[in-house]
């Protein structure tokens, strides 16, 4: 008995004494948190020496992925770095690259390109008239892949002339051939050696392109070594080795450049995921540069007008929406670096410079507009009705672009000042591509592919079928919309494009079917002895063959 | 001596009831105690620090972060509470009744318990999830849905214990009903029980929503909810470390309130303990 009064007693003191140790654990952990919190802030400030000062190692939000050239799985501007087309984009307009020359027939259905000559493969294979029919061959055996762009649909045939000369026939004639097969992917060349059965669609059994990087290395989801390609008919880039690092974004990448684990970043498009005041005191602290682009894209809100049940249907609601937004705010956002776009387009796009009413900020004017159409605000309520329904619809935005969300709910304040309800759903990429392909929305956040893209694969996808046609498809004028855009694509002189182009986009601007928000450039932060840091016409492109260390 | 008495001699519990009533009483009258509108937008005051105005500053909106602290108290702690009473409550009829009963229906009931309870409490959330979509009430949902059987299996064994009580056979001898026998003569006994895991999974409840609205599955914009604003804070953790702290130290203070509250509560509760002046006292005479 008195054995057990012994057991209980001190079984009392332990409870008494885990107590105490609780209340001095908890208090040990806290204060100890804040020191690691602390220790690791001071560690920021601390200054790690690179391996090698003349690598570059750049930091990514994602793995390169397959960078088959034939399809769109990779990240392209790694497959920028491995292959190149026939033609290159510049901001001159299209310029040789594997081809040296070309001929078009008047009729414009025939295109002669002459290749250059002495260009080799990465393994040794000759590039020659015959590696471009299989590419192009290839590509167009996956048609149906490629359908975003009009000029896989007007290929009838790549025939070999001679060893350094094709002939691409056209179905009818499409203008901006040149400038679509300048693009990275679908059409870059690649070893035919690397064809599985004759095959890309399938999958490929090497990476090996002409262009002035060879891809190493490669481990999924964490790093991709890119060698300097010695062979390269352009000569040998100065950079003998770039490092990819996959990153998660945000802090994580912006700790990694201050300990100089990685020195090279490229903002992405569709919101730059960087905290843009850090950056800027990385640049003031000397190691790094920053430069950023002109205008690359428009951040815009594309609207559903296919839903006859959705208030966004009538016109009205879409430009009320238009003028409730706070675009200098929202520019603000991005810490400077943005601008309010008040056109779908900037006018430094071609065919762009078009004369468009602006709708600048006025909520006034959008409560008046909503008064016209009958949505009327009842006395004490927050938002407006008509015949007991209330405005209200949802906006999708990227989860995985913080930007994003916090101009959501910027336009969500922005509407709610009108009497609109605005529900913000956030979700994974994938689940927003497939809303947008699907048209499954009210309105989507989205970002313009910018030049060389634009304008023509916009007025392409407005139409049935393509990534926009939800945003066209309750407009009365839908169907004068996609003649125009066919007659814009088959139009043969400047005048008449420039009419058409001026059409289509004065009618989505008149519709307010896709409302523009900012447009967004790109930066690019990098050593301070690194030079001729210029950027593409392709904001998912960089040429990393011109850069150089001092 | 009463649990009551027990606990009002524990500085510690009282502390954290202090506080947490405060916290409750806070998040009910938010809109009484914010000094600003939570969700209004001013990108004039971006990242603004501490004003007289704004006491903690301005996040990334310019929205007043101590006014989205205080009305995240809703969402992060009162609706915890709420979706917590009603796992209890489904909780403590299933397990009086199977308790009480025995037999088939303990078993039909038990069993349901044993499915329930093999199923990892994330897994079922994110299915809830991604059949329903993101939201707290969905997140709240699979929370009920998962807890239920775990408070059933405890209030069980506790109503057994109870339910061959000389008491409760002299109260059904005497011919009392069922019901008035299950709520007048067990219940009562089994209440302690209740408040104490009741009090013990707040806190790791209150932990699950932050974590899963951290992640952008539970609250959505633009209600303030800590986890997310721990998340939005965490964009700018370089620039502006200071926007953590707020959301940070909120859901350690209020969770670990809850943890501690729950230990004094069993304490109290239990009839083996006593208060610590007594207890010293005893050791000594057995010594």
């Amino acid at each position: 008995m008195g054995k057990c009064r012994t057991m209980i007693g001190k079984k009392d003191i332990n409870v008494k004494k885990n107590k105490r140790t609780k209340i001095i654990i908890t208090g040990v952990l806290t204060v100890g948190l804040l020191t690691v919190v602390l220790i690791f802030s001071g560690c920021i400030q601390q200054k790690e020496q690179s391996e090698d000062e003349h690598t570059l190692i750049q930091a990514s939000s994602h793995d390169i992925g397959d960078i088959n050239g034939h399809l769109y799985g990779g990240a392209q501007m790694a497959q920028g770095m491995v292959y190149e087309t026939l033609v290159e984009n510049t901001f001159n307009g299209p310029k040789p690259r594997l081809a040296e020359s070309w001929n078009i027939s008047d009729d414009g259905k025939v295109y002669t390109f002459y290749l250059r000559k002495n260009v080799k493969f990465q393994d040794g294979e000759p590039f020659n008239a015959q590696a471009v029919k299989d590419n192009i061959d290839a590509v167009q055996r996956n048609k149906e892949r490629h359908a975003w762009l009009a000029l896989s649909s007007k290929i009838v045939s790549c025939d070999v002339v001679d060893n350094y000369t094709v002939n691409l026939v056209l179905s009818e004639a499409y203008y901006p051939t040149l400038n679509e097969l300048g693009y990275t992917r679908p059409y870059s060349m690649m070893s035919p050696k690397c064809f599985l059965n004759g095959e890309t669609k399938n999958g490929v059994s090497g990476h090996i392109g002409t262009g002035p990087y060879k891809l190493i290395d490669h481990v999924e989801d964490q790093y991709a070594t890119f060698e300097a390609n010695p062979n390269y008919w352009g000569g040998e880039p100065s950079i003998k080795k770039i490092i990819r690092k996959v990153l998660p974004t945000g802090q994580t990448t912006l700790l990694a450049l201050q300990k100089k684990e990685v020195n090279f970043l490229c903002t992405e498009s569709g919101g730059n995921m960087l905290d843009f005041q850090a950056i800027k005191d990385l640049e003031k602290n000397g190691d790094y540069q920053i430069t950023q682009s002109d205008p690359v894209s428009t951040k815009i809100l594309l609207v559903n007008t296919g839903n006859p049940d959705s208030p966004l249907a009538d016109k009205s609601v879409r430009e009320a929406v238009w003028y409730a937004i706070d675009r200098n705010s929202m520019a603000k956002l991005s810490g400077g670096e943005e601008l309010p776009a008040e056109t779908l387009m900037s006018k430094a796009i071609p065919y762009c410079n078009i004369d468009l009413k602006a709708r600048s900020f006025d909520p006034e004017k959008a409560r008046q507009i909503l008064d016209a159409a009958g949505w009327k605000l009842k006395k004490g309520a927050e938002y407006r009705t008509r015949n007991g329904e209330t405005l209200k619809f949802d906006l999708c935005y990227f989860s995985a672009k913080p930007e994003q969300k916090t101009m959501s709910e910027l336009i969500q304040s922005n509407l709610k000042e009108i009497g609109i309800q605005l529900e913000l759903i956030g979700e994974e990429n994938n689940a927003c591509y497939d809303r947008r392909k699907t048209g499954n929305y009210d309105m989507l956040f989205d970002v313009t592919w910018g030049v060389p893209y634009e304008p023509h694969c916009t007025a392409n996808i407005l139409k049935p079928g393509g990534s926009y046609d939800a945003t066209t498809k309750g407009l009365p004028e839908a169907e004068k919309l996609n003649q125009e855009v066919d007659d814009v694509l088959a139009s043969k002189d400047e005048a008449t494009r420039k009419k058409l182009y001026a059409e289509i986009f004065t009618t989505v601007h008149e519709e307010a079917n896709i409302i523009p928000l900012t447009y967004g450039h790109l930066t690019v932060i990098y050593p301070k002895n690194l030079e001729d840091v210029h950027f593409l016409q392709n904001q998912y492109e960089f040429p990393f063959k011109d850069l150089k260390f001092k | 001596m009463s649990a009551w008495k027990k606990l009002k001699q524990d500085r510690l519990a009282m502390c954290c009831l202090v506080f947490l009533s405060s916290v409750v009483l806070v998040g009910i009258f938010a809109p009484f105690f914010a000094p600003n509108n939570p969700v209004a937008v001013d990108t004039s005051l971006r990242f603004a620090g501490p004003s007289f105005q704004y006491p903690l500053g301005n996040d990334q909106l310019g929205r007043c972060v101590l006014s989205r602290l205080i009305y995240a108290i809703r969402p992060s702690v009162l609706l915890v509470l709420f979706a917590l009473s009603i796992t209890v409550m489904i909780g403590t009829v299933l397990g009086l009744i199977s308790g009480y009963y025995k037999g088939r229906v303990d078993n039909v009931i038990m069993r349901l318990c044993d499915v329930m309870l093999s199923f990892p409490s994330e897994v079922i959330t994110l299915a809830i999830i991604g059949i329903f979509g993101v939201g707290l009430q969905n997140i709240l949902l699979a929370c009920i849905l998962t807890k239920w059987a775990w408070f059933t299996r405890v209030i069980r064994t506790a109503v057994m214990q109870f339910s061959e009580q000389n008491y409760v056979q002299f109260a059904k001898a005497a011919g009392c009903s069922t019901f008035h026998v299950l709520t007048h003569h067990i219940l009562p006994m089994t209440l302690s029980e209740i408040a104490v895991i009741f009090s013990s999974s707040v806190c790791s409840l209150i932990l699950q929503i932050s974590g899963f609205s951290f992640l952008g599955l539970g609250m959505q914009a633009p209600t303030p909810e800590w986890g997310m604003m721990l998340n939005e804070a965490k964009d700018v953790m370089l620039s502006y470390p200071t926007l953590m702290l707020p959301p940070g130290i909120a859901v350690m203070l209020v969770s670990a309130s809850f943890g501690f509250l729950g230990d004094s509560l069993r304490d109290a509760m239990d009839p083996k303990h006593e208060p610590a002046v007594t207890k010293r006292k005893k050791i000594r005479s057995t010594v």
